[in-house]
């Protein structure tokens, strides 16, 4: 009968352990991503759009200085992070046989949907990032098993500490008598 | 009130109704029993107690039973694919099924009717299904319907989320995830949990994902000499999804050794629908010609493969 009091706590210690909902990965960080074959054209400022099929975003940006004239990219990718600190993003690409270069920002801690004015150009040309290549992707998340069975946990050990309490209370009562 | 109050409320209950026995005695002034007596007494209380244990314990196996016997009753095939706003299919012509969950978020009513209209001339009937009948169930009942060709244009993934890893491909579903539902499907790891992105899944925009375990183990019926087109993102990035459709019946498996884009998908299957059905050239020499006249994906550089391997030899089935 003395254990029972430590069942009891070791039912609501476990009845907690199973009501804690488990960390996940921080959604709040996302890497931003300019691939090689990427384009820039016309305008005035940019925004970061997201491709669902990878974890992060990245940038699409497209050149276009004029008529008749194309700019192939020569940058490589270039990371950071949304939400993180102001950034410069520069990018290369060849004009004319000339490498040229092209920078946004430094621009506010990102964040999706957001237009950003441009900042120095070294080129006469704005850029703007536009709306990714989309995939049909998406990401698989881990289901969380313990979630599953918290509710069955916690509705198991309810009933089994109202029964044993129940239990102890009728003979308590009758010894009482 | 959460789980931790009730047990909180429950555990104060039981202190406060516990009391010693000897104490009790001692202030309603009753005398001390003989030895004997309270031996007897004591191991009395002892079967009590332990008889109420015993049948605490078998009512909550009870309750736990009945709770998962409804749940497995209530995630068996009890509807039916809805096909209201379908034709009416006679049981021995050729069937073929649009799976459409990309409706939802690349809509492409070109594709939907070039598709159509190349069935169709060629005698099949076909079952359109929007994104938001792409539910579970429709995958569970799939497999009966009889359908010679099935047309996934799903959002696929073999991308696991937390980290970045290759693992089995799961379709995605326009179910909204629910750790409450096909409790045991989640258990048996014949359901997951998908998002279109990150972002998304911050957002707490989650699906049912149908992995090939759930093919295997959870689709009623076999698919009769199927082939099945995989619009999705990495349908065959790996061989499992493709062997668990084998496993099930069906004759051929399309898709794509890599992540691809929606608008590039539509191109291509197009093309190897006219390629396969019009022309009646084997799904090799479909691929192939679909692969040299269109390119793999422009972003992503994927292409379209099929599984078997010697399914490359064979032709649509055609009425």
């Amino acid at each position: 009968m003395k254990k029972i009091p430590a069942l009891l706590f070791l039912v609501l210690f476990l009845t907690a352990v199973f009501s804690i909902k488990p960390v996940t990965a921080d959604p709040g960080r996302y890497t931003v991503t300019i691939r090689s074959g990427d384009h820039i054209f016309n305008a005035t400022s940019c925004v970061i759009s997201r491709d669902p099929h990878w974890y992060g975003f990245n940038f699409v940006p497209e050149i276009n200085l004029g008529p008749g004239q194309e700019a192939s990219r020569t940058t490589p990718d270039i990371n950071t992070e949304l939400g993180g600190t102001p950034t410069d993003f520069t990018m290369n690409y060849v004009l004319n046989g000339e490498v040229k270069s092209i920078s946004i920002g430094p621009v506010p801690p990102l964040e999706l949907g957001k237009w950003y004015p441009l900042g120095s150009s070294s080129i006469p040309a704005d850029v703007t990032i536009v709306e990714a290549a989309v995939g049909v992707g998406g990401i698989i998340v881990p289901v969380d098993k313990f979630g599953l069975l918290a509710p069955y946990i916690g509705l198991t050990s309810t009933i089994v500490v109202a029964s044993v309490a129940t239990a102890v209370y009728v003979k308590r009562r009758k010894e009482k008598q | 009130m959460s789980l931790v109050d009730l047990c909180t409320f429950f555990f104060l209950l039981f202190c406060l109704v516990r009391q010693k026995p000897e104490d009790t005695r001692m202030k309603t002034g009753k005398s001390r029993i003989g030895t004997k007596a309270h031996v007897q007494a004591v191991r009395e209380r002892e079967r009590r107690m332990v008889a109420t244990i015993f049948v605490a314990i078998v009512l909550v196996i009870i309750l736990i039973s009945a709770y998962f016997a409804y749940s497995f009753m209530n995630q068996q095939p009890s509807q039916h694919i809805n096909l209201e706003d379908q034709e009416t299919n006679s049981g021995n012509s050729f069937k073929a099924a649009i799976v459409d969950h990309l409706s939802l978020t690349f809509p492409n009513q070109t594709f939907i009717q070039t598709a159509t209209n190349i069935l169709k001339q060629t005698g099949y009937t076909v079952d359109y299904y929007s994104g938001e009948k792409v539910t579970v169930d429709l995958y569970r009942n799939l497999a009966k319907q009889g359908y010679k060709l099935i047309i996934l244009r799903v959002h696929s993934t073999a991308t696991s989320g937390s980290d970045y890893s290759q693992t089995q491909v799961s379709l995605f579903t326009s179910e909204r995830y629910d750790k409450t539902k096909y409790v045991t499907d989640q258990l048996a790891d014949r359901l997951t949990m998908v998002a279109f992105s990150g972002y998304e899944l911050s957002k707490g925009n989650t699906y049912f994902g149908i992995p090939p375990s759930f093919i295997l183990k959870s689709v009623g019926g076999k698919f009769q000499d199927t082939v099945v087109i995989m619009m999705g993102c990495e349908g065959l990035s790996n061989t499992i999804r493709a062997k668990a459709f084998e496993y099930k019946g069906a004759r051929a498996y399309i898709g794509w050794n890599g992540p691809v884009t929606a608008s590039h998908t539509d191109q291509v299957t197009t093309y190897l629908l006219h390629k396969l059905i019009d022309e009646n050239q084997t799904i090799g020499q479909s691929l192939q010609n679909a692969l040299n006249d269109l390119g793999p994906d422009p972003t992503y550089k994927s292409q379209m493969i099929c599984y078997p391997y010697e399914a490359g030899e064979e032709t649509i089935n055609k009425p």
